[in-house]
């Protein structure tokens, strides 16, 4: 579900960030109120515990194997909030240490995995257990409907984003600039491979691990419980600045023609009524530049012009790269003059 | 350290079972910290930079080869990435390896069905096969004429060359930063303090809580004689799951306790100091012209 840099636009990755700023903020707030001082440490060590068990590997059925996200499990045991931030820990680590999961789809990889699954899950759960005993068997059935509806949801949501690109991104002559798959696709085959395997792994570990710690490790289970909050919290402009995002987000994603600030000489014309002097030189030496990008007299017939381009490509190619060896040669000249100082 | 050292040896008659692959991803996990930690302390090009602006500059690669949509200048792109790892001193073998068999493995096979025109409509480029008439399954429109199309083809090879240079930019920034130096970085970004503190302290108990994983596995794989079913091996790993949450909530008490011994208060500094030279605000002023070139490239280099 972690997905990569690449597949999502800019913009969206853009949106999804906004979305999730006002979730770490208050998840921050919401846990250093409730834990005070000691929330470092743990939240620290819920996000290591979180980055170890994605890597454990789960025995199914068909003698394969398949990871669990432990997302559900950590909601239930810390809470949503800390749970959304021992997730982006673990996420940010993947994704800045091991290349798992984009730097720039950081905050979609988020909103689905450390928002949706835990929040989901925590409160499918709650609902489900309300007034029951600790050793309840409810509990540990809950635990498998939140785990396995918990990731279906994210997944969901990843397929949406994913669903969403060719729609909105795409050239005149219909190539998809990323994802390339419609909603009509994506969702379905991401909702069917998570309702199928990787939905109930993560229902029947939550499931057998709630099991467990209820014969070995009771009070693990009201952790959550005791942690009530040492002082009232102001979170209705948070949830109004998040109802009013996720009411512009669609509108902002479907709005048609440029990007903000992508207009053409031709489109500020029709908005404003005249083209600033400055943009028209500088449309004018770009048209320049773009002549010459070709070689002259070598530009009568496409296949011309693209040789041009091409020859011009490969010069600026060799360009670049000469100075990012020299820069590199810059260096190693540098820690020679050190050495022999020294 | 030999890497040999780090696979577990089986005999043909076994298949590794989940116990095996899990021991041996874990220990990958280490193995490949280890390296990414020798290959950070050359004298690279990008070693050498502020950790900041090799963040910095990354991000901006990466966000410029979003916005880039023509194949041929997402190939020259992959080409100055390549070359920007051997300046750096990165072994390319196992970059590329890492890069261009794990890319087109995963990216690669989930795009192929894009190429044909029930999932693609678009200008034939090969006629496969012709249907008696368009069938309809569910909400899905299979076209009478089944083809590779232009319009899949390209949004496939664009797709599969922009995540090669985006798991490329990102694996360079990993390989020639040192860790505790690029969270220090990130912390005089723009990220708050206190996710960095979260973020240096889990990256250390990964390596404890990994460890403690590997001793659990090993010592069952040590004992276990015999066949066991899958559910005995699922309720393992749930149990060794709750063992691991266990304790680690108690190692964070632990932890807690040893801070507050050490004048912990609360509040978190920053001791290291980085200080930008002019070599660093002239590889960044580069970056600027390359991600520019780039993208001038691919607004001039408009397929006709």
């Amino acid at each position: 579900m972690h997905i990569p840099d690449g597949y999502l636009s800019p913009q969206t990755c853009a949106v999804m960030g906004a979305v999730m700023l006002p979730v770490w903020w208050t998840s921050v707030k919401k846990v250093q109120s409730t834990i005070n001082k000691k929330y470092v440490p743990l939240m620290a060590l819920g996000a290591a515990f979180s980055f170890v068990i994605m890597m454990y590997n789960v025995p199914i059925p068909d003698g394969t194997t398949a990871h669990a996200v432990g997302g559900s499990l950590l909601a239930i045991i810390f809470g949503p909030w800390a749970a959304t931030l021992c997730i982006t820990i673990a996420l940010a680590i993947q994704a800045l240490l091991f290349g798992d999961g984009g730097i720039l789809s950081f905050g979609a990889n988020c909103f689905n995995m450390a928002f949706v699954l835990p929040f989901s899950s925590y409160f499918i759960y709650k609902i489900l257990t309300t007034n029951s005993d600790i050793s309840s068997a409810r509990r540990y059935i809950s635990g498998f409907i939140a785990g396995y509806i918990g990731i279906v949801l994210a997944a969901i949501c990843a397929g949406i984003e994913l669903g969403l690109q060719p729609l909105l991104f795409h050239t005149a002559a219909g190539v998809p600039l990323y994802c390339p798959y419609p909603l009509s696709l994506a969702v379905p085959a991401m909702a069917f491979a998570h309702l199928t395997v990787a939905g109930p792994v993560e229902g029947v570990v939550t499931a057998l691990a709630i099991k467990y710690l209820q014969a070995s490790n009771p009070e693990m289970l009201s952790i959550e419980k005791i942690k009530a909050p040492s002082k009232a919290f102001g979170y209705a402009k948070i949830w109004i600045g998040m109802a009013i995002v996720a009411v512009l987000t669609p509108l902002g994603l479907l709005a048609s023609g440029s990007a903000w600030g992508e207009w053409g000489a031709d489109e500020i014309k029709d908005k404003i009524g005249f083209v600033p002097e400055g943009l028209a030189q500088m449309s004018d030496k770009w048209h320049a530049l773009m002549q010459d990008y070709g070689i002259p007299g070598f530009d009568q017939s496409f296949l011309q012009s693209a040789v041009g381009y091409i020859a011009a490509a490969i010069v600026g190619i060799i360009l670049i790269s000469l100075i990012t060896y020299l820069f590199g040669k810059t260096l190693k000249n540098k820690d020679k003059e050190i050495h022999e100082t020294k | 350290m030999c890497p040999k050292c780090f696979k577990l040896s089986f005999t043909k008659s076994t298949k590794p079972g989940f116990l095996e692959k899990t021991i041996n991803e874990l220990n990958n996990v280490m193995k490949e910290e280890f390296v990414a930690g020798k290959i950070a302390s050359r004298h690279g090009l990008l070693q050498n930079l502020d950790p900041r602006i090799n963040f910095l500059a990354t991000l901006l690669l990466i966000i410029s080869a979003n916005f880039i949509h023509q194949p041929l200048v997402l190939l020259f792109f992959n080409f100055w990435v390549i070359w920007l790892a051997k300046v750096s001193l990165v072994p390319l073998g196992s970059f590329l390896k890492k890069i261009w068999l794990v890319v087109p493995l995963f990216t690669g096979v989930m795009v192929i069905p894009t190429i044909f025109s029930p999932f693609l409509p678009g200008e034939p480029l090969l006629i496969l096969f012709q249907l008696p008439h368009p069938v309809q399954v569910l909400f899905w429109q299979i076209p009478q004429v089944i083809s590779i199309t232009k319009q899949g083809v390209l949004a496939a090879v664009v797709l599969v060359l922009r995540v090669g240079i985006c798991v490329s930019l990102s694996l360079l920034l990993t390989l020639t930063t040192k860790w505790s130096l690029l969270l220090k970085a990130l912390s005089k970004i723009c990220i708050p303090t206190i996710f960095i503190t979260i973020l240096e302290m889990a990256h250390r108990y990964i390596y404890l809580l990994l460890q403690t994983t590997v001793d659990m596995f090993t010592a069952k794989k040590s004992r276990s004689v015999g066949h066991t079913t899958t559910g005995e091996e699922r309720k393992f790993v749930s149990n060794s799951m709750s063992i691991l949450l266990g304790k680690s909530y108690f190692i964070s008490n632990e932890v807690y306790s040893a801070m507050l011994s050490r004048g912990y208060n609360g509040n978190t500094l920053v001791l290291t100091e980085f200080k930008l030279k002019a070599f660093d605000w002239l590889w960044l002023f580069f970056i600027i012209i390359v991600c520019l070139f780039f993208i001038g490239g691919d607004h001039l280099f408009v397929w006709k």
